[in-house]
């Protein structure tokens, strides 16, 4: 196992090389870094100045490389469209961005398991036409659309109804304004519009995923057997049948939440949360390449991870899977 | 059984706690008040939440950064009123001129008479060394946005409230250094302890440098920013005792946060269907003014078929502007008109610098004439050609920026009565500005330059301006060659009579006109929504600066009822 972990890990580092260069290829092609520092009333000389004060004047190759040498020893450089250090900016919304995942993360996964694992055993009944439909709409509606429409109905008229002074749910940040430290349940009231949004699509791709993971468990021969044995349903559902199905369920999982790293651009915006998505729009737009390459390898360094959990889970799921 | 009892009884007491504490606070009492009155947070969204905060680097490319933090913690030497006129600032007691002795022309100075009670936040002195610090950190900083005017500087002096600035020749914009629409005076004696390259810093440093109505307390990227009431204001205090700026990019999600109370004003980009929402709500107040953007349709007079003057006079008769205006500005702003100068707005500077040069209507038969004159000959397909080639102009703007979008439709059909066809060929801003335009890769373009209040026409227009592979940093795209113009605008630079130089800019528009560079269309409005039912001013009513100043000075006038 430990053999296994350490092959993955080194794989991941030629793999985060060539992520690098294609992101910083990609940038420099397509953005110019140097005219977002340009002001309409600057001549070409002062320009010509600016580029060389942010080391604009260099090539790209030598560009990349700098960055590349100082990133490898711990210093991730300086943003320029925020003027920070790249390390803090990131940490702060890595950190914002988990604070809005982790617990739709987890009730995600078990509403998405329990709805699977109900459709599949009484597939066809009212509650599983239920159950499908609404995961197709969850499915099909924008998120953005659906985010407003949650600010719309949670925010504003359920204030309206209940008469409040403010909102149950607050609509945009995620503390109330001048009160950055970290209250509990004013945390909670501004994280509940965007974590049902991001949940809805969520539980509605993974449910949809698990009930036919387990539809394809339920009618196996081995499963059959437990029945013939006399096993409670209950038993053979669970740990016969689910065990199995949630293989699937696990890679989708991973790959997904190493996705959701990279912030949740969309929800973000709508509900001005300051995560990942933000901070990575803002500077593709601009073409802030130390702060899109350093992201860019936080995110791939996630998804090479989680994809390695899952591996690591699909041994503990099912014991025949060997790490040779 | 035991464990779903208990699950529904902890999600029972969690929804009583979220509305227990949506009851916490009272409503606001909503008695009317004639007076202002002292206390409260005001939360204002911004849409384009400033990303740093260094008042001399490419942070202040940011409107935001300036009407957030900027315009209402630091002090001023000239100031802009609500109408975009050049007004003295607490700061000093007057605006120098040559009949008040406040300017020589040779060799150049400006000479200020500070306020004697002007003081920073910690109760020192505002001084001429502070004036002096800030043009040496403006000079100082390698990656400073811009030392126009700055570099033509000699030496600053003075005493006893005096300030003198010496300048190597005249320089007539010089009313927008350390003031005027987005310049200001930083203060020596702060932490950064009289540094003058201030590349990188600033982030924290800008707390320290408080010279006006409030001072910033805290700032997050992206998220929000905290200014409190200055206590030491040497003017009328403010009544609001904190401003907070919440980061909300999305029009939508403003106009939810508004309707929960979450906020309490916001200034978006303008919009019919935002327009049409706000003026929905009883509580918004809503104001839209004809800003200093202005939108025009510049040519580019080296690409065929615009090369030809011909096609660009006759694109001028073509269009009816004021029907295009009417569908898709005064559903936002009622009073909005048609602009009929290529290099400024009505609304600036009392129009003194925009004659009435394009008062055009559509006329079709003109434009056609126009153009036969011009050897064009219509085809059968309704079109003219010449020499083989149909009268097919490339039409750029922004792709998703949905009014300039809708423009250019209505710009289509009205030029195909004519027999031009547009072809639209729209790229991102992105590609627009920083690629196209600087290769000079456009035919017709549709966008909005910044009109100033006190002009100066150089940097976008000069004939050596003209971006060129040997030096690609002009800005005048659209090859605009005039001899006569050009003079007149290196003149109108040094030109401290305020009557001639006028003339000048006159001039130069005429000229434009003549040569039919563009075609101006009109001012991009500027819009505030604050909830009355919640807010008032001392001035009567809210009012703003729809350009550079945007709504910061009039922020220390609101109050909560």
């Amino acid at each position: 196992m430990l053999y296994f972990i350490t092959r993955r890990l080194l794989f991941a580092i030629p793999l985060l090389f060539i992520i690098s260069v294609m992101i910083f290829t990609f940038l420099n092609l397509s953005t110019d870094i140097a005219q977002s520092l340009r002001n309409p009333r600057m001549t070409a000389e002062q320009f010509a100045k600016v580029k060389e004060a942010y080391g604009l004047d260099k090539t790209g190759p030598a560009r990349y490389f700098s960055w590349l040498g100082n990133f490898v020893r711990g210093d991730w450089g300086t943003s320029f469209i925020y003027q920070a250090p790249v390390a803090p900016l990131i940490k702060e919304r890595l950190k914002n961005t988990l604070m809005l995942m982790a617990l739709p993360l987890v009730l995600s996964v078990l509403l998405a398991i329990g709805i699977g694992v109900f459709s599949a055993v009484r597939p066809y009944s009212k509650l599983d036409y239920t159950f499908t439909g609404f995961s197709f709409l969850g499915i099909s509606v924008p998120i953005f659309w659906f985010g407003l429409l949650l600010q719309l109905f949670l925010g504003f008229y359920l204030k309206e109804w209940l008469r409040l002074s403010e909102p149950v749910f607050f609509t945009s940040g995620m503390h109330s304004p001048g009160r950055p430290e970290f209250e509990l349940m004013d945390f909670l009231r501004h994280a509940a519009l965007p974590s049902m949004a991001l949940m809805v699509q969520l539980v509605a791709g993974w449910g949809r995923f698990e009930r036919s993971s387990m539809l394809e468990v339920v009618n196996a021969d081995y499963v059959r057997t437990a029945r013939a044995k006399g096993l409670k349903e209950r038993k053979v559902v669970f740990k016969h049948s689910l065990r199995n199905a949630l293989i699937p369920l696990v890679t989708v999982v991973a790959i997904d939440i190493g996705l959701l790293f990279g912030g949740l651009i969309v929800t973000e915006q709508v509900f001005a949360w300051p995560g990942m998505g933000t901070l990575i729009l803002s500077a593709l737009v601009a073409g802030d390449y130390p702060l899109v390459l350093s992201a860019g390898m936080v995110i791939a360094f996630a998804v090479a991870f989680f994809n390695l959990t899952a591996d690591v889970m699909y041994g503990i799921l099912d014991p025949r899977i060997r790490y040779d | 059984m035991r464990g779903r009892k208990m699950f529904g009884l902890v999600a029972l007491l969690l929804v009583l706690a979220l509305v227990g504490s949506a009851c916490q606070r009272e409503p606001s009492p909503r008695q009317p008040e004639v007076e202002g009155k002292p206390g409260g947070t005001l939360v204002f969204a911004a849409e384009q939440f400033p990303k740093c905060l260094n008042p001399i680097t490419s942070c202040t490319n940011a409107s935001w950064l300036h009407w957030t933090a900027l315009l209402t913690t630091l002090p001023q030497l000239v100031a802009l009123d609500a109408d975009n006129n050049y007004i003295p600032s607490p700061l000093i007691e007057e605006i120098p001129t040559l009949d008040n002795g406040g300017l020589t022309e040779s060799p150049f100075t400006v000479t200020y008479q500070l306020n004697p009670d002007a003081v920073w936040s910690d109760g020192s002195p505002i001084t001429f060394e502070d004036v002096k610090y800030t043009w040496q950190a403006i000079m100082g900083t390698p990656d400073a946005a811009d030392t126009t005017g700055y570099d033509k500087i000699k030496d600053i002096t003075g005493s006893d409230g005096e300030l003198v600035i010496e300048f190597t020749e005249p320089y007539a914009p010089w009313r927008d250094l350390f003031g005027g629409g987005i310049d200001y005076v930083f203060k020596k004696d702060s932490d950064l302890a009289g540094d003058t390259n201030l590349s990188g810093k600033m982030q924290e440093d800008l707390a320290g440098m408080c010279g006006a109505a409030f001072c910033l307390e805290s700032f997050t990227a992206d998220q929000e920013m905290v200014l409190v009431r200055n206590e030491n204001y040497w003017e009328d205090k403010a009544f609001l005792e904190r401003i907070v700026y919440r980061s909300i990019s999305d029009s939508t999600a403003e106009i939810n946060a508004f309707r929960t109370d979450e906020i309490q004003a916001f200034y978006p980009q303008e919009s019919v269907e935002l327009a049409q929402q706000v003026r929905a709500i009883d509580t918004a107040f809503f104001l839209a003014k004809g800003g200093t953007q202005y939108q025009g349709l510049w040519f580019n007079l080296d690409q065929p078929p615009t090369n030809d003057k011909a096609v660009r006079e006759a694109m001028i008769f073509a269009l009816d502007r004021e029907a295009a205006l009417n569908q898709i500005l005064v559903p936002i702003q009622e009073d909005a008109v048609v602009n009929h100068c290529l290099m400024s707005v009505p609304g600036l500077a009392g129009g003194k610098y925009c004659p009435e040069l394009f008062e055009t209507e559509q006329d079709v038969a003109k434009a056609q004439q126009i153009l036969e004159a011009g050897g064009w000959a219509k085809g059968t397909d309704g079109i003219y050609a010449k020499g083989g080639q149909r009268l097919v102009i490339p039409f750029q703007t922004t792709a998703g920026n949905k009014g300039r979008e809708d423009l250019q439709t209505i710009f289509q059909a009205q030029a195909k009565e004519v027999g031009i066809e547009l072809r639209i060929d729209n790229s991102d801003s992105t590609t627009l500005f920083q690629t196209r335009m600087p290769a000079r890769d456009f035919n017709m373009a549709l966008f909005a330059f910044v009109a100033s209040p006190d002009p100066s026409l150089t940097v976008n227009w000069h004939q050596d301006q003209i971006p060129t592979a040997a030096s690609p940093g002009g800005q005048n795209y659209y090859g605009w060659r005039n001899a006569r113009a050009s003079e007149l605008m290196v003149e109108s630079d040094q030109e401290l009579n305020d009557e001639a130089r006028t003339e000048a800019i006159v001039e130069i528009q005429e000229l434009a006109r003549e040569d039919a560079v563009g075609v101006p269309l009109w001012a991009k409005p500027a819009i505030l929504v604050v909830n009355e039912s919640r807010l008032a001013t001392t001035e009567g009513e809210f009012d703003f600066n729809p350009g550079q100043g945007g709504f910061s000075h009039q922020l220390k006038f609101w109050f909560f009822k």
